[in-house]
């Protein structure tokens, strides 16, 4: 969280995350390096670096797609999603070394420009094996590759929430780009059925873990709240609450998470200004309402950012009776001051007993 | 994130079980299989004894090997590193041009030796090699030999 645009704002977990990064990414080259050079010590330092960046890549793609839906399933994760765009930086750069090696490899010996040969060398569209499959993986480059210059705040923040997570979904696009420019170029012409191994292990732990995650999802957004009384609905009993931490209720378009600190409770949108991120999935630190995602912070009686940070969300009128919490799902305007509910003596008590 | 986009997410995610596991089983259907090995050489293979054809062009050299016990053998000895790195070889009958027709025999890629078993009686049916650029889809050299 900062007032100001910086290139990064380095801090001790994202130095460690990325060191790990980059610990990952030499080992792996260098083993695989190591490896083929055993194997095939004729290979040509292009096909080797074309080879190791292409696997590096599709491996750090599977990583980073599983990360949103590792974190839904288990908190645990959730370390591994504060610095994901350093690691989609990173994918993106061993993948445009596995793009620009390919068509220096493939593309620069001719009389024509190697992105018009890239495009026109093989036009058999209507063929399976022979498809020129190489043309996905440039538009799977592309994609990357905008999502990579755009990964700042800066840019988050210019072009809106919305626009930015639109244009940052095109991931998935690029993954199935990505997938079918394996299957129809390198298994093609490879009978090693370890290629195809890999890859179904990995698009299908993939898939599952997106399904899984969507589905406990959906079915969190579907409980119905049927206990109303004036305006209120009751969502749960204070005690399921536990201190500094949440609760999340979806009681209309949007869920709503009542935090108990301090010996009150305080219900605020679930939705963080930054990144969407599930403020009901975080803690209270240093008083202050904190996202699971990038840290961001947000005060629990009126849902401001603590200054000089000007980011505000909704709050919601909360009361507790007979240790039953009641929360109305109107919103008041964003950074609207609430008194919040007061635990009383006789509800701590029943806490305990 | 908010609901809409959790409600987007598992709709891409649904479209993407289906449409993933049917790329893979089309593709893995479509691959064209090799005579007898894998594409990639393997490092063990040996030269067979007796040299029935031999074709030398400047930067390879291309024999048809022989032995009493075993099939044929293409010899493809690639004394420089060849300018089109993504090549094939391909087996067809004297006068074919065609590739989709032909046989796969094996992929060549940096400088040494590779050793391809054959199917066919190469004496009798007068075989023609094609070495084929699969990126460009073009023939890059068409190698016949003959009694």
């Amino acid at each position: 969280m900062s007032a100001s645009y910086q290139a990064v704002l380095w801090n001790r977990q994202k130095k460690h995350y990325d060191w790990l990064i980059f610990a990952f990414c030499t080992t792996y080259l260098a083993v695989f390096t190591s490896v083929t050079l055993v194997y095939n010590p004729q290979v040509t330092f292009e096909t080797l670096l074309i080879r190791s960046t292409s696997t590096l890549a599709l491996l750090l793609l599977h990583v980073i797609l599983s990360i949103g839906p590792l974190t839904r399933i288990n908190k645990k994760f959730f370390p591994l999603l504060y610095n994901r765009r350093h690691l989609g930086v990173t994918m993106f750069c061993i993948a445009a070394v596995h793009g620009l090696f390919s068509i220096l490899q493939f593309h620069t010996l001719g009389n024509v420009n190697p992105i018009v040969s890239l495009f026109t060398s093989n036009t058999r569209f209507d063929s399976v094996s022979a498809f020129p499959f190489q043309a996905l993986g440039f538009f799977a480059l592309v994609i990357f590759f905008l999502m990579a210059i755009t990964s700042h705040d800066f840019w988050l923040h210019n072009l809106s929430p919305k626009v930015w997570k639109t244009l940052h979904m095109f991931v998935y696009l690029a993954y199935f780009l990505v997938v079918m420019h394996v299957l129809l170029g390198v298994i093609q012409y490879e009978t090693n059925p370890v290629f195809v191994i890999i890859l179904v292990l990995g698009s299908g732990a993939l898939i599952t873990l997106h399904l899984v995650a969507g589905f406990q999802e959906t079915k969190k957004d579907n409980i119905k709240f049927h206990l109303q009384r004036e305006s209120f609905v009751m969502v749960c009993d204070v005690n399921d609450i536990e201190e500094d931490r949440a609760k999340m209720f979806c009681l209309d378009k949007e869920r709503i998470a009542v935090y108990k600190t301090d010996g009150k409770l305080f219900a605020v949108s679930n939705v963080c200004k930054h990144q969407n991120g599930p403020l009901g999935e975080g803690k209270v630190i240093d008083g202050c309402i904190t996202c699971p995602w990038h840290g961001y912070q947000y005060l629990p009686h009126n849902g401001q950012s603590p200054p000089p940070f000007k980011e505000r969300i909704s709050t919601y009128d909360v009361k507790i009776e007979e240790s039953k919490v009641w929360v109305n799902p109107v919103p008041y305007p964003e950074g609207t001051e609430r008194p919040g509910a007061i635990i009383t003596i006789n509800q701590k008590e029943e806490m305990f007993v | 994130m908010i609901r809409p986009l959790r409600r987007r997410h598992l709709q891409i995610w649904s479209a993407l079980c289906v449409l993933i596991p049917a790329g893979i089983v089309t593709a893995w259907f479509s691959i064209k299989r090799p005579l007898h090995n894998g594409v990639l050489q393997p490092a063990a293979a040996q030269a067979l004894p007796n040299i029935i054809f031999s074709v030398e062009q400047k930067d390879y050299v291309v024999r048809l090997r022989s032995s009493d016990t075993l099939p044929e053998q293409l010899e493809w000895i690639n004394k420089n590193i060849l300018t089109v790195p993504s090549a094939v070889i391909y087996e067809t009958v004297a006068g074919g041009e065609d590739v989709k027709s032909a046989d796969l025999i094996g992929r060549i890629e940096a400088k040494g030796n590779y050793y391809f078993p054959l199917q066919r009686n190469s004496i009798k049916e007068k075989p023609k090699f094609i070495l084929y650029d699969f990126i460009h889809e073009e023939i890059i050299d068409s190698l016949n030999f003959r009694p």
